[in-house]
């Protein structure tokens, strides 16, 4: 499972990171897994679920 | 603090639903406080007769627990602004009297002319949480007069940035933050009075709010906010629950994005699982060179504005009543804008149709409770100039309504303000006094109702021509002014008429397009077009689309739209099969 | 205004009538300045010939028709007419290119997320909303002059006897700036069709905003027809009964006209039924001392509030009939509430208790009626918690069954799991809690804090629930007029002649001098004064009041700032400009010094003396034979205190005096419940008032 990790940034770090599942900012503390072997960052552990459930599953497929 | 146990039965715990029912009405009550004295101290036409502004309230953990009706366009962008600033200055940075300013889009904002403001409130010498409002400023400089540079490419040219700073702290104003924003706005008087209307608004809230607390008792307010939120959650998934489970899409497209002249692809699929929503924008293009990008403020904003049209008005919007709803919006597309990606339209161009795709993607299953499409485009239009008879100079953002979507049981409402906002017009005796262009027409534009069981909203047609003596500096942002980009009808309703803007240069006898006579890129959104002495300029703004067959329209309907001149006789015999006349 | 005993005033000697047609009943107060003698009657109202009553109530007050010197009616017919949309067929004559105008409207919706609302019906179809060829600019300069001719052609095939009454309204760009096109197009018509009533917009609302001062000329036109017939039926009514006395319409403004003249202006009688509450209510608040007051006037189905400063009630020009539709002439400013003791308690689907806006109004009503309603309202719940007397309910008028309150009460409380009085305290608070919300709204829109304002209770549930709404309010005085279901009528007898004239101007503080001002002020003070003199045949002496209406320049609201009579010098200007700042730092905690102020608009009220009536008496109530209950103790439900023993008490054998809560006192228009910790003092004349024990006050609602 994955792991609390926080945002570092500088003065000069104007731009903002984005959750890998929904794309909201996450500002402070970044949810880090392994998703099938890659590094994906989240808001929360409610992402990395709907993730696993919901992107996972379609990634790949075209839409009917 | 009371025992708060994660056990399942802790229902001794539960206050008195007569006590949150009238806590939760305190808080609308503090917001819609602070919106009035906002309204009626603001400088700007867009934020004191416009209403471009929202009023919220949130607890110390950054949840919103009350807000009451102002702009859609600011749903979502109010909620993560407050929560995601504390996050990011943490809770313990703030001190009494202070205020947070902050307009940065890629930090939750819908775009860069809207400001939020954010206070903490104090009881008992702890932080108990926050009052905060979102308004949109008329001017805050960059490229274009108003700020609405519809062929922006990048967010510098869009006006300027503020990320989350402290303008005032422990009541003292931060002087040296606001000569650099005033040095950076075309009109900064007006920023110093909406500002001040702002922050005066927040100290109204923050004595509303100490008075809830003093009279009720921190932890009772604390746990019926809570509760509240519980509450809302629950009728939330309620109505969720009552929509048959599947995956239903829907696709639109916007006609350009102002740089390059091709169509834009949105894409949803609408995902009922249960009592949980899934919303996801994956297949819509990527991020966009001109400015109809939007920021995850806006996508999010625009779906919970399409969920809130097609459930009960009534439930508290509070964050509970936004948890069983999941927002999927992919960085770098047209729904999610990276940095420094321009959005400035997306809020007004996108935000409708987005949301409009939500409600048309649930149409076959909600049949009853949704509607055609809206024109969808706030048919922006931005001028500024000095006035020939006072030599002062002026900036205005005009705007338009346009028809609305006709519904299974009704028609559409004609000229009404799309779905993200809730602006007025402006008077045309307003509008001489202040400015010099002399309008020719405004009038409803016969047939631009989506033919239909039910009948689209119609769009108007204003025509205006500068003075003599007077020239101005033009800029618009518009949509649906082509064929193809029609705004859609259901159920085998026809599309609502297009918009247009056109130009009749002092001397032509016809009116054209602003590609043909000014070069531009797009027939739609442009910037800083100079218009002289004479010229005319003709706005139409687009209709709404119509619900069911045409031919089954009710004939006395069809025949008084005849008679009222609604719907032409050529029309009513092509569209809607009448036989008379 | 001013009370005597002896009447000073020898101008109104013999009976002066007010009278107040609703559109449940129709009431009357008259007063004999000669004996002192008051004279009080209530019928039922005829919504379909509102005439009727009126001879009704004539009758019923048995006073000497001979002896009526002047009387002042209040109506809702016009405000009936708009709302069933039953006026006259009205041709819309405007600037060509505009005449979609009244259909467009302002383009804002009522609600955000709502696919269900409509925009407001216009007054006039589309086809009768016509542009004709004339211009004028912002200046006031005609740009393109007036065709008679083609006016007559746009009114040509108008005719009053095919489809039921015609009228005409015109509204001309920028006609408050120069008048000269609107007036050329009457002149135009009448040299055709003298009959044909024409509204003018510059004369019905001079503002400037084109829908607005548009839809004001055809409201006035859409009611001409109707209104006439009226005043024609009214006269007729009272020469039956052997009046023949002088009457009065009561206006919008809560001055009264001559009717025959009052008539002519459509548009400002509109609200007359309205301003008579609030006219009435100043008048007791007035009495009592109290020079800031919320007039809470509750009936079955709504509330209307009313603020008093200073005395008097205040006024607006943004009064909306519904949303989208603004009356924009000078009105007495109220705000209706949807609530009321119809007002009805669910539960949300979220699982909370509500109470309104639905209402069950006075059929099927309450569930305690047994008239087919089945569920709890405000009225059951004051039933089952012992405020209201089953068997004196209006005077004994209306039998109330318990057992049906008790029944709907308890299907709200298996949903909740509470018992009957539970939920019946429950709801009263919730709807008490709802009324202090919207009365807080209502003064913050006009920048004041209502916490040192008295309220005074009237309509039939405004005295049951004042005490505990002024608690959430945190108010300590309440104010219990002597027939509170009567207070429209009243505020009809008391009501003064009152003219408003306003102009829309544009000036500003920098560039604007006090000789520029005088000359604005002095061209229409002439003509309020001569409409006032036109209703006073007396030769009152005239009080003049003028008002500007400020802003700092970029804003969009403004404040009425009072200006002073005669020439305006330049020190007298400053002083203005200074009172301006000060009450924008007053109400919002700033103030802009160095940004311009802008005067929008210019106002003179022009007001008689005041009318001075003689001392109302405790034995004065004439209506009915009301029961008289014998004075005993039951229990009451309090959420101070649950159950406990409370005295109840005929408001005739109350006297003089001052007595403890808690207390029912019972009349036969309303209950009046005296909360634990509110102190009650009578007077002679029958004015009511509560007052809090702030000594040892409990934070209201506290937690249980």
């Amino acid at each position: 499972m994955g792991a609390w990790e926080p945002v570092v940034t500088q003065v000069w770090d104007t731009v903002v990171t984005p959750c890998d599942c929904c794309g909201q900012v996450v500002p402070k503390q970044l949810w880090v897994a392994d998703v099938d072997g890659e590094r994906r960052q989240f808001c929360s552990p409610e992402c990395e679920a709907l993730y696993r459930r919901y992107i996972v599953p379609r990634s790949g497929q075209v839409a009917p | 603090m009371p025992t708060d146990t994660p056990d399942a039965d802790n229902s001794h715990d539960v206050l008195d639903p007569v006590q949150l029912t009238i806590v939760n009405n305190a808080f609308v009550n503090i917001c819609r406080e602070m919106g009035i004295t906002m309204m009626r101290t603001a400088f700007s036409p867009i934020f004191n007769e416009g209403l471009d502004f929202s009023c919220v309230l949130f607890d110390k953990d950054g949840d919103m627990i009350g807000q009451a009706e102002f702009c859609p366009a600011q749903l979502a962008a109010s909620i993560f602004i407050v929560r995601w600033t504390v996050e990011e200055l943490g809770a313990n940075s703030f001190e009494p009297g202070d205020v947070v300013l902050h307009n940065d889009p890629y930090r939750g904002g819908a775009h860069i002319p809207e400001h939020s403001v954010i206070r903490p409130v104090f009881h008992e010498g702890e932080l108990w949480g926050f009052v905060a409002n979102v308004g949109h400023l008329a001017e805050i400089g960059g490229k274009a007069v108003g700020s609405f540079a519809a062929d922006a490419t990048e967010i510098f040219q869009e006006g300027l940035r503020i990320p989350p700073i402290k303008l005032v702290s422990r009541d003292r104003n931060n002087m040296d933050l606001w000569r650099l924003i005033m040095a950076n706005h075309r009109t900064p008087r007006n920023t110093w009075g909406d500002l001040n209307a702002q922050i005066g608004s927040l100290r109204v809230a923050e004595r509303r709010l100490i008075e809830l607390l003093e009279r009720h008792g921190g932890d009772l307010v604390t746990r019926a906010s809570q509760e509240l939120m519980d509450y809302s959650e629950r009728w939330m998934r309620a109505e969720i629950a009552e929509i048959p489970d599947g995956t239903y899409r829907f696709t639109d497209r916007m006609e350009d994005d102002g740089v390059v002249a091709e169509p834009v692809t949105l894409e949803v699929a609408v995902t009922v699982d249960g009592d949980e929503l899934i919303v996801d924008w994956t297949g819509t293009d990527p991020q966009v060179r001109g400015p109809i990008n939007a920021t995850y403020g806006v996508t999010a904003g625009a779906v919970y504005n399409a969920i809130f049209h097609l459930t009960d008005s009534s439930i508290p919007k509070n964050s509970g009543a936004y948890r069983p709803i999941r927002i999927i919006a992919p960085p770098g597309t047209v729904v999610n804008v990276q940095y420094p990606g321009p959005s400035v339209g997306g809020n007004t161009e996108t935000h409708p149709k987005l949301a409009d795709m939500v409600v048309g993607a649930l149409a076959p299953v909600l049949p009853d409770r949704v509607a055609a499409a809206e024109g969808a485009s706030c048919c922006n239009f931005l001028f500024g100039g000095n006035h020939p008879k006072t030599g002062e100079y002026f900036a205005n953002y005009h705007l338009e309504g346009c028809g609305w979507g006709a519904k299974s049981y009704d028609d559409g409402n004609d000229a009404t303000i799309v779905a993200n906002g809730n602006c007025r017009n402006t008077p045309v005796e307003i509008f001489e006094t202040r400015f010099p262009l002399r309008t020719l027409e405004y009038s409803l534009i016969p047939d631009s109702g989506g033919a239909g069981r039910h009948r689209g909203g119609l769009g108007t047609r204003r025509v205006m021509r500068v003075e003599e003596g007077a020239e101005i500096t033009a800029s618009a942002l518009f949509d649906r002014t082509k064929d193809e980009f029609r705004a859609w009808g259901l159920d085998g309703g026809g599309p609502g008429g297009y918009g247009a803007i056109l130009v009749k240069r002092a001397g032509d006898d016809a009116f054209r397009s602003f590609p043909e006579a000014f070069g531009t890129v797009s027939a739609s959104k442009f910037t800083n077009i100079v218009l002289r002495a004479g010229d005319e300029v003709l706005l139409d703004s687009p209709g709404g689309g119509g619900y069911g067959d045409p031919r089954e329209r009710d004939r006395a309907r069809l025949e008084r739209d005849v008679a009222e001149g609604l719907v032409t006789p050529a029309s009513a015999r092509e569209l809607y099969g009448w036989e008379q006349g | 205004m001013a009370w005597g005993a002896g009447a000073s005033d020898d101008r109104h000697m013999g009976i002066r009538v007010g009278i107040d047609t609703g559109g449940t009943f129709t009431d009357l107060i008259a007063v004999d300045s000669d004996t002192g003698e008051w004279y009080l009657a209530k019928v039922p109202s005829n919504p379909r010939e509102p005439v009727a009553a009126i001879a009704a109530a004539v009758e019923q007050a048995q006073f000497d028709p001979a002896n009526v010197e002047f009387i002042v009616v209040g109506t809702t017919i016009g405000i009936n007419a708009v709302l069933t949309r039953t006026g006259a067929r009205v041709r819309f004559l405007t600037t060509e290119g505009f005449a979609d105008i009244p259909h467009i409207q302002r383009i804002n919706r009522k609600n955000h997320y709502d696919y269900r609302w409509r925009k407001p019906q216009p007054l006039a179809a589309r086809q009768d909303c016509m542009g004709l060829r004339e211009r004028v600019d912002e200046e006031g300069a005609v740009v393109v002059a007036l065709d008679p001719a083609e006016v007559q052609d746009a009114v040509a095939d108008l005719d009053a006897d095919a489809d039921g009454p015609a009228a005409v309204a015109v509204c001309f760009l920028f006609s408050y700036a120069n008048p000269a096109n609107e007036r050329a197009a009457r002149d135009a018509i009448e040299s055709v069709a003298p009959e044909l009533a024409v509204s003018l917009s510059h004369e019905v609302a001079p503002i400037w905003r084109e829908y607005e001062r548009g839809l004001a000329a055809m409201l006035d036109a859409y009611l001409k027809p109707a209104l006439d017939g009226y005043v024609a039926g009214v006269s007729e009514a009272f020469a039956s009964q052997g009046v023949e006395a002088r009457w009065s319409l009561l206006k919008s403004n809560g001055g009264h006209a001559v009717a025959d003249e009052a008539s002519d202006r459509p548009a400002h009688v509109l609200l007359s039924g309205i301003a008579g509450g609030a006219i009435g209510g100043a008048y007791f608040a007035r009495r009592r001392d109290a020079e800031r007051a919320i007039v809470v006037d509750m009936g079955g189905t709504s509330c209307d509030v009313c603020l008093i400063v200073d005395g008097e009630p205040l006024y607006s020009s943004e009064f909306e009939i519904e949303f989208g539709l603004p009356v924009s002439v000078p009105t007495v400013n109220t705000k209706t509430i949807g609530a009321g003791g119809g007002s009805i308690g669910w539960v949300d689907p979220g699982g909370f208790l509500q109470v309104g806006p639905q209402s069950a109004g006075a059929d099927p009503g309450p569930a305690c009626y047994d008239n087919g309603g089945s569920e709890a309202t405000v009225t059951d719940a004051d039933l089952a918690l012992g405020r209201l007397d089953p068997d004196f309910f209006l005077g004994g008028k209306l039998e109330l069954n318990p057992r049906s309150s008790g029944a709907a009460l308890r299907r709200i409380g298996d949903r909740l799991g509470l018992d009957e009085v539970d939920v019946a305290s429950s709801m009263v608070r919730i709807a008490n809690e709802n009324m202090a919300n919207a009365i807080r709204i209502v003064t913050v829109e006009q920048g004041i804090d209502p916490r040192n304002f008295a309220i005074v209770a009237m309509g039939g549930a405004g005295p049951t629930h004042a005490a505990e709404i002024a608690d959430a309010i945190g108010i300590e005085r309440v104010i219990v007029p002597p027939n509170p279901g009567l207070s429209s009528a009243f505020g009809a007898l008391a009501a003064d002649v009152r003219v408003d004239e306003v102009r829309s101007v544009s000036l500003k503080s920098t560039t604007t001098t006090g000789a520029e001002l005088t000359a604005l002020f002095a061209d229409f003070e002439q003509v309020a004064l001569g409409n006032f003199e036109a209703q006073s045949p007396g030769g009152e002496r005239a009080q003049i009041q003028r008002t500007i209406s400020m802003r700092y320049e970029g804003q969009n609201y403004e404040q009425e700032v009072t200006a002073p009579e005669g020439e305006l010098g330049e020190p007298e200007l400053a002083a203005i400009v200074e009172r301006y700042h000060d009450l924008h730092d007053e109400f919002y905690g700033y103030r802009f010094e160095g940004v311009p102020i802008e005067m929008v608009r210019l106002a003179v009220t022009v007001t008689g003396a005041g009318t001075t009536l003689p001392e109302p008496r405790l034995d004065a109530q004439r209506v009915g034979d009301a029961v008289v209950a014998d004075d005993r103790v039951v229990d009451v439900h309090f959420d101070d205190g649950g159950f406990q023993p409370t005295p109840i008490v005929d408001r005739r054998r109350l006297g003089a005096g001052a007595r403890e809560g808690p207390m029912i006192v019972q009349s036969m228009d309303t209950t009046l419940v005296v909360p634990p910790g509110w102190r009650l003092e009578s007077d002679a004349a029958g004015v009511i008032e509560l007052i809090r024990d702030t000594g040892e006050r409990p934070a209201p609602n506290d937690a249980r």
